[in-house]
């Protein structure tokens, strides 16, 4: 029959079209199949990069006014995550392995001389070699079991000294030569890290133990170590981070505010800071984690300034004050968050004139530092109109030491004078 | 050698008695015809070759008579329905598509959780870790939306046709039933993968049905299983998608066929006097027989479908999928999927219960009865000009809601707000983040540097222009106004050591240009100028910079910075303003959509 109207006539051509169009979706399928292993591992490495930048984005909204933006931490409030400490590198694991090696080779010399010092104390006035051949006559006779074992030991240790006793001298020496290795290992350990961790060390850094998960004892991953901090946060921090808030529980099954898939993200951004570090990363961490009763953190055994601005006055006099590291203290106190917009806080630029000036009743006109010292201690003392005050912490004075205000004094005076 | 101990004779006896090659061949022969249900190895080869059968009865009616799957297709079509015209195949092309969505969804549906916690990274191993998982992703997907505008065609074909007509207003009605179900199907799908697309296309949809009257907050926590749409909700938009509703499908799609073999195909309106139906009595000489010549016919049309849906899959579809659903954030232009814009339009007209519950219930109440309205016998197009002028109505009608439905018409956004949005889109790429790793020098870079001949010389009148000082009025609570002297340079540098830029205090802004070897960054830079210069008309003094910096090592971090000027029209006040937009990069990610 003549089927003129269908689409494709003749039975044999819609067969031949239905087959070429089967064949055709199978080798594309095929195809699919076969670039299917590495679409999957491209989308995955994609998929990281996508949840690393997710992670970035949450960091800067929640993490960052603690943290710093860097991630390097900010001096009394947070520690460094951007920060080898964190991840284990140790700059000084060649030295530390040295060191463990002299020790161990030191150990069985300094046993042996042990030993022969007991001995000798043991033994001291006896005739050995008389005593020996004593001991062997009575062992040849009858005797006690009991006998028998006490002479087989004294006899044990009169062979031991007299076999080391001609070591002596060697032994000795060789006892000395490991102890002035490992005294000049430590001592290069030490200068090392006075010569190049110094600033890591002001802000916390402990070179004897320079992993952060030994420190705190964590027995598992570091990366559940971050994402478990981040989900629980840290119960009473707040009572040693002199000037934080205490990281608190992030988690929403722990009543915070990240989903779980949110929290991954951040987990893979922290994660995504280590790299191939240096000296120069662990000197860039601005502040290094604390365990309560154990150290780290900042050192804390500098006096802060209090609130008596006479007595901080006084005792400035003692201190010369580094404008460049005031700039410094200025991001990491995270002044300049306010101060660098007329909007928020009066204008880093115009406030040591303004104090000269003294214009519209200010205190202390004419006295810029004591008007800017009362201005750190004491913010809630006199708001500058139109500015509502309440906007300052202010708990700098619990925070600040006396160098770092003299510091701060001196980069805030560079705009006046 | 004697017979088997078996009291039949065994396939061995036949070997004995026939040789084991008859014997094969009769053994086969024998289970293709019972496969059939009446078509020997001989039957099927003539009728592939498009011989008449040789033997008779005809073995090719038989399978009608004695299968499940043939007695729902007649055995034999009117020549004039086996063309091109007039079916289109849009019916059984609609069959089709339930068929293959059934088979992708049963394969997604092995990787997939119905729960808010972990349906995203199940979706996520779909695409990253399942082999061929996002080829069955988009091939569903597709799939899903192919099938909305078959099912549509199909309907509209009939309409024009005049195939709904009596006898076959029900047949009509099981059709509108099958589309609304369609609809729905494909729209409970988009729920799944638990995006931002997702929550919030549902979200809108759940708030058009709590507008209903009385029963509003009632069907509203039937949908969304709560409050608020979650782990109740989605479990319940998952049922449907995979139980309820497949369920309302086949079992009309039973109804519809049924309906179809009972009244038969119409013919094309031409092909009858008016008033008749002669679909049923088929004279001889225009018979064409199912077997070979329909079937064959359907097959290829399902094998040319499916490559078109795979060569589609493969290189030009790709299903998206954006970020995790998070209830606490609308994303800026929030879009019911494109079937459902008509109503999303409409809703724009004004009130929710009229344009969003009413307007879509009374077009579809239409649609349902109206071959009961339509009682003329005449199916051809002269005569049924009333009929003809509503569908056309009705057409425009769709294509204006639909219009008026896009996120973007008919909805005030302010401009700086549009212009972040270009460069830096929530979800998908948007202009800044498709740019290669490589081109994102740190540094600060301003779209003035494509305003005239040098871009040097441009750079520096930017820079110099944002020195200039003006003055801003404060309030204080007590109502007390200052005017602070400030520059916008000011501003900028402080929000750029707020935000961890090496900027100094006091200092130009040190603008550098986008380096020659970075022509798509540049090209990023140009668009920015580009928006400005589109939304001029709306702002006073633009400007507009873009900071890139370092996060990680393998992260940038970019910003994008629009600012403006407003004067207030009564006291000639200038304000300066500016809005921003921060993205990240990593050096491996790519978007979806690219």
């Amino acid at each position: 029959m003549k089927l003129d109207r269908m689409l494709i006539d003749g039975i044999e051509n819609r067969v031949l079209v239905g087959i070429a169009c089967f064949v055709a979706t199978m080798v594309i399928v095929g195809w699919v199949a076969i670039n299917e292993p590495a679409r999957l591992a491209t989308f995955q490495d994609q998929y990281e990069g996508r949840s690393i930048e997710r992670g970035a984005w949450l960091f800067n909204q929640n993490c960052a006014t603690c943290h710093g933006v860097d991630g390097l931490g900010i001096t009394g409030r947070a520690p460094g995550l951007n920060n080898p400490h964190l991840f284990g590198w140790d700059p000084m694991s060649a030295q530390r392995v040295e060191l463990q090696t002299l020790t161990r080779q030191r150990q069985p010399i300094a046993e042996a001389l042990d030993n022969l010092a007991a001995l000798e104390a043991t033994y001291a006035g006896i005739d050995l070699a008389a005593r020996l051949a004593e001991l062997e006559a009575e062992a040849s006779g009858t005797v006690t079991a009991e006998r028998s074992a006490e002479i087989a030991v004294q006899m044990g240790e009169i062979s031991l000294l007299l076999e080391l006793q001609p070591q002596k001298a060697e032994l000795e020496a060789q006892l000395t030569d490991f102890d002035t290795q490992i005294a000049s290992a430590e001592m290069a350990m030490d200068a090392f890290v006075t010569n190049n961790l110094a600033n890591a060390v002001a802000v916390g850094y402990t070179p004897d133990v320079p992993e952060r998960l030994s420190q705190v004892g964590w027995e598992g991953s570091l990366r559940s170590y971050v994402y478990t901090t981040l989900v629980h946060g840290r119960p009473g921090s707040m009572n040693y981070w002199p000037a934080g808030q205490g990281m608190a529980a992030w988690g929403q099954v722990a009543g915070g505010p990240l989903r779980e898939d949110e929290l991954e993200d951040l987990t893979n951004y922290i994660m995504n800071y280590d790299r191939q570090w240096t000296v120069d990363d662990l000197n860039a961490v601005s502040q290094y984690g604390i365990i309560p009763g154990v150290g780290g953190g900042s050192d804390s055994t500098e006096a802060t300034v209090g609130t008596d601005v006479d007595m901080i006055i006084t005792e400035l006099v003692n201190y010369t004050g580094d404008p460049v590291n005031g700039q410094v203290l200025y991001t990491s106190y995270a002044c300049v968050g306010c101060h660098a917009n007329a909007a928020v806080a009066p204008l880093t630029e115009q406030t040591w004139l303004a104090a000269i000036e003294g214009r519209d009743g200010r205190p202390h006109a004419g006295d810029p530092e004591q008007y800017v010292i009362e201005s750190i201690v004491n913010p809630g003392a006199y708001v500058v109109p139109p500015y509502v005050g309440g906007a300052m912490p202010a708990n700098f004075s619990e925070r600040i030491t006396y160098q770092e205000m003299a510091d701060l004094i001196a980069y805030i005076r560079s705009y006046g004078e | 050698m004697g017979k088997s101990v078996l009291p039949f004779p065994t396939f061995l006896d036949d070997v004995k008695e026939k040789g084991l090659r008859k014997a094969v061949y009769e053994g086969v022969d024998a289970f293709v015809e019972g496969l059939t249900a009446g078509m020997n190895i001989q039957d099927i080869r003539e009728a592939l070759r498009g011989e008449a059968p040789s033997r008779r009865p005809n073995p090719r009616l038989q399978p009608h008579a004695d299968t499940f799957w043939l007695h729902m297709r007649p055995s034999y079509f009117h020549q004039d329905m086996t063309g091109l015209y007039p079916t289109f195949r849009l019916g059984w092309l609609s069959t089709y598509f339930v068929v293959f969505e059934t088979i992708t969804g049963l394969f997604l549906m092995v990787w997939y959780t119905p729960s808010p916690v972990i349906a995203y990274s199940n979706m996520i191993d779909i695409l990253g870790n399942v082999p061929l998982g996002k080829f069955f992703r988009d091939l569903h997907r597709l799939g899903a939306e192919g099938m909305v505008i078959i099912v549509f065609l199909h309907m509209l074909r009939t309409f024009f046709t005049g195939s709904y007509k009596k006898p076959r207003q029900f047949t009509w009605l099981s059709g509108v039933v099958l589309l609304l179900v369609t609809l729905v199907l494909s729209f409970s799908g988009y729920l799944l993968p638990w995006d931002q697309l997702a929550l919030w296309a549902v979200t809108i949809g759940a708030s058009m049905v709590e507008a209903t009257p009385l029963l509003g907050d009632q069907l509203n926590l039937v949908v969304r299983g709560g409050p608020d749409m979650g782990a109740n909700g989605l479990l319940r938009w998952y049922l449907a998608h995979v139980l309820l509703l497949p369920l309302l499908l086949f079992i009309f799609t039973g109804v519809h066929y049924y309906k179809v073999i009972i009244h038969g195909h119409s013919l094309p309106p031409q092909k009858e006097n008016i008033g008749e139906d002669t679909a049923k009595r088929v004279p001889l000489d225009k018979r064409v027989y199912f077997i070979p010549d329909v079937l064959t016919n359907e097959i290829m049309w399902i094998s040319v479908t499916t490559l078109i849906l795979v060569v589609l899959a493969t290189w030009f579809f790709k299903a998206p999928l954006e970020s995790h659903a998070n209830p606490q954030h609308t994303p800026l232009h929030t879009v019911a999927p494109w079937y459902f814009l008509w109503i999303q339009g409409a809703l724009k007209l004004g009130d929710k219960v009229l344009w969003g519950i009413v307007f879509p219930g009374v077009v579809f109440g239409f649609l349902f009865v109206m071959p009961y309205l339509d009682g003329t016998p005449s199916r051809r197009y002269a005569d049924r000009r009333l009929a003809m002028t509503v569908c056309y109505v009705m057409l425009t009608s769709l294509i204006f809601f639909t219009y008026w439905g896009y996120p973007t018409v008919g909805v005030q956004t302010s401009a700086d707000t549009e212009i972040l949005h270009d460069m830096i889109p929530e979800e998908h790429a948007g202009v800044l983040r498709p740019v290669p790793f490589d081109q994102l020098v740190p540094g600060i870079y301003t779209a003035a540097q494509f305003e005239g001949e040098n871009s040097m010389a441009a750079i520096e009148e930017f820079r110099a222009t944002l020195a200039e000082a003006y003055t801003v009025e404060r309030i204080a609570d007590d109502g007390s106004v200052t005017v602070v002297e400030t520059t916008p340079n000011a501003e900028v540098v402080a929000l750029l050591l707020s935000q961890g830029y090496a900027a100094v205090p006091g200092e130009p802004l040190n603008i550098i240009p986008v380096a020659a070897d970075a022509p798509e960054f540049e090209h990023a830079v140009k668009e920015l100028d580009h928006l400005i210069h589109r939304y001029a008309d709306e702002f006073e003094n633009t400007w507009g910079i873009v900071l890139i910096s370092q996060s990680q090592g393998n992260v940038k971090r970019a910003d994008v910075v629009f600012g403006w000027e407003t004067v207030d029209e009564e006291t000639g006040v200038v304000t300066k303003n500016y809005n921003m937009r921060t993205t990240y990069i990593h050096e491996n990610s790519e978007w979806f959509e690219r």
